[in-house]
Parts: C-alpha cells; sequence; structure tokens
C-alpha cells in the first residue's frame, strides 16, 4: 500500500513512515511543501492515501490546493486532511466542505490512524 | 493606543476644558459689554477669569491622569466662579436699564446640562445659575422688579430645560460607558482567544510526534511497557488541555486575514499589546 504524506513538520514527517509501517506494509512518498510534492508528481499520484496537512507555512500554497492539484491530475486515492488548526479556521472549513476529504485534527489517536490504514487495505 | 476603558474620563476632562474656555471667553465679552454702564466693578469678574484660567491650566496639567471627579470639581469652581461674577454685576446691568435680563445665567444652565461631567456637577451648575438670577431678582429695588418681565419664570424654564437635558444626558453616557465596556471586554475575550488557539496550534503538532513516537517505542521496546504508558498519560493530558482550550474557539470571530494565521507571530504580537 502506497501513502502519501505532504506535512512541513519535519520531526512528524519522518517519524510517520516508521509508524505506519508497524501497522502495514506501507510504502511512503513524503513531502514537505506543495512545490515537493510537485517534483514527486509521479510517485504521489499513485499512491492509494494521501495525509495532507492543512497548514504548511505562512504564505504558503496549503494542503487545500495540494489537494486540487491532485484532483486536478487526477488522483483517485483518499485524501485526509491533517490539521493543528481550530476546527473553525477558514482554511479548514474550506477543507471540510470539499466533501470528498476527512479532515482529523492533530494530535490524531494512534488507533484512529489505523482505522484509516485498515480501512483503505480493505 | 487609546483603550475604550478611557473613553468616560476623555470626555469629562474635554467637557471640563471646554465649560473653562467658555468661561474665559464668555467672561471677556461680559467685560467689555460692562464698560458702558455706571459704576460697573470690573473686579468680579477678573476674579472669574482669574478662577477661570487657573482651572483651565490645573486642567492641561492634569491631563496625563484624567479623572472623572477632578473633571466634576473642576467644572463646578468655574461655574461658582462666573455666577459669583453675574451675581455683582447684575443688578449694575438692571439699574442701567434697557437690559435683557439673565442672559448668561440661561445659557449656564444650558451649558451645564450639555457640559457637566457627571449628574451631580450638572444639577450644581444649574442650581448655582438659578440661585445667582434669584439673589439677583431679589435685590433689585421693587420699582426694577416690576421692569424685570417674564422672571424668575424665564430662569426657571431654563433651569428646568438644564435639568431634564441632564439627566437624558446622563442616561445616554451611561449608555456608551456600558458599550465602551462591553466592547473592551469583547476585544479582550477576542485577544485569549487567539493566544489560546495559538498556544494550541504550536503544541498539537510536537505532540503529535511524540504520540507516534510512543507508538513505535512501544512496539520495538516491549519491556518498557510500563515507562512508555506513563509518557502515554503525560501525552493524553496534553491533549486534555489542547481540548480546554479549544472551548476559547467560540468567542474568535476570523477575518479574512485569519487564513495566514501565524501562531508565532500571534503570540508575539499579543506580548507587545498593553
Amino acid at each position: 500500500m502506497r501513502v502519501l504524506v505532504l506535512e512541513d513538520d519535519d520531526d512528524l514527517r519522518e517519524c510517520m513512515p516508521t509508524f505506519l509501517s508497524t501497522i502495514a506494509d506501507v510504502e511512503c512518498v513524503l513531502a514537505g511543501s506543495v512545490e515537493q510534492l510537485q517534483e514527486k508528481a509521479d510517485d504521489a499520484l499513485r499512491t492509494d492515501l494521501a495525509l495532507l496537512d492543512i497548514n504548511l507555512g505562512r504564505g504558503l500554497p496549503s494542503g487545500v490546493d495540494a489537494f486540487d492539484w491532485l484532483l486536478n491530475r487526477g488522483y483517485a486515492g483518499r485524501v485526509v486532511f491533517t490539521t493543528a488548526h481550530a476546527a473553525r479556521h477558514p482554511l479548514v472549513a474550506q477543507a471540510l466542505r470539499l466533501g470528498r476529504a476527512t479532515v482529523l485534527s492533530k494530535p490524531i489517536p494512534r488507533a484512529r490512524l489505523a482505522e484509516f490504514l485498515h480501512a483503505e487495505r480493505t | 493606543m487609546i483603550r475604550t476603558t478611557d473613553y468616560p474620563s476623555r470626555i469629562a476632562w474635554f467637557s471640563a476644558m471646554l465649560a473653562t474656555a467658555i468661561g474665559i471667553v464668555g467672561m471677556l465679552l461680559e467685560l467689555a459689554g460692562g464698560r458702558h454702564v455706571l459704576g460697573m466693578p470690573d473686579w468680579p469678574a477678573f476674579v472669574s477669569l482669574a478662577v477661570s484660567a487657573s482651572v483651565f491650566g490645573a486642567l492641561v496639567a492634569q491631563r496625563s491622569r484624567k479623572n472623572i471627579r477632578f473633571a466634576s470639581v473642576a467644572f463646578v469652581v468655574n461655574a461658582a466662579a462666573i455666577s459669583f461674577a453675574l451675581l455683582v454685576r447684575d443688578p449694575y446691568y438692571a439699574q442701567a436699564g434697557d437690559w435683557l435680563p439673565f442672559q448668561a445665567n440661561k445659557l449656564g444652565c444650558v451649558l451645564a446640562a450639555l457640559l457637566a461631567p457627571q449628574l451631580w456637577s450638572a444639577l450644581v451648575g444649574v442650581g448655582l445659575h438659578t440661585a445667582s438670577a434669584g439673589l439677583v431678582l431679589a435685590s433689585v429695588d421693587v420699582e426694577l422688579h416690576q421692569q424685570i418681565v417674564f422672571e424668575p419664570m424665564g430662569t426657571v424654564t431654563f433651569a428646568l430645560v438644564g435639568v431634564v437635558l441632564t439627566l437624558y444626558r446622563q442616561r445616554r453616557l451611561a449608555l456608551e460607558r456600558h458599550v465602551a465596556t462591553v466592547h473592551a471586554e469583547t476585544v479582550a475575550a477576542q485577544q485569549l482567544a487567539r493566544i489560546s488557539l495559538a498556544v494550541r496550534d504550536l503544541a498539537n503538532t510536537p505532540i503529535q510526534t511524540l504520540e507516534l513516537c510512543s507508538a513505535i517505542l512501544q512496539q520495538r521496546f516491549p519491556g518498557a511497557a510500563n515507562i512508555l504508558a506513563l509518557q502515554d498519560r503525560a501525552l493524553a493530558r496534553l491533549t486534555e488541555l489542547g481540548a480546554l482550550l479549544q472551548r476559547y474557539e467560540a468567542n474568535l470571530t476570523w477575518d479574512h486575514d485569519a487564513t495566514s494565521l501565524d501562531a508565532v507571530a500571534e503570540l508575539e504580537r499579543a506580548a507587545l499589546r498593553p
């Protein structure tokens, strides 16, 4: 199973693949920004699940922009937004309106992440 | 930066300064107008001018420590000085004839209603101007008294209008103070909400990292389960803290620029706020 992880926090981005591998046989594509995501377009578009951090830094393209970019290129996998922001933050509200994606607030319990992974496998 | 809670004292201070300035200008006109009246003493006008100028100077000197009570006392002292000058000088106008009686007193009643910083100072101001006119009326000769038409009813009417205006204005000022207080509380609640959310935003990603690392360590080091359980409990408490801070989110109004909310910048801005 392939998972795209778009996360601007270096530590979280580094430990996410190790954690996911404790749950399932996972191959991760890592990106710290939308620009890095675009550089890895081929690998990213072949993933089954995308974990997109919404806020990728002030003034930078957000996870919502990454979602639009993926959809425009025919991304067929499941999309989960992750956010440390408040639920009523405009960017989070925008992500919630997208419908096709799920929004999870950090810190996401490990059991919840495991549920998503298992659901994708089945 | 002007705090909304400062508005009442600022308004009171401005009103007292305006009243003393009007007192100075009015007394200069009064002084000029009385020049042609035979035997008219100038000293009451000069005393009034000196008092008004002193009060104005005191208000300017104390402007950095605005205080409503001080402004009220200043207003009453100024009104007393003007009333005293009119009390001494008006009988000379009455003796000279061709006099529109108590115009300054009537104007004083209206100005007290419009400018006095507090209810008591407005009522005292109206009372001083009315009493001054009444004493003058009582002191003039019976023959002159009969020549003064529409008095004391004219002055009493202005005094009553002054009282009604005072009550209306004080009610409006009380409402403005209430609105200013509510506004200040709303601003404080917004600031607290933004700070709380900024703290939560900064903490959530590191907590997520700790959460995942804890899971990884549990799998790799089963022997350390007891220690890792302690870490999990600590993480759970930090997560609960985040949930508590989330309650402040209800007080927050997001503006259009909030899409670029930067938690660090928000905390730095909060530290600079007075």
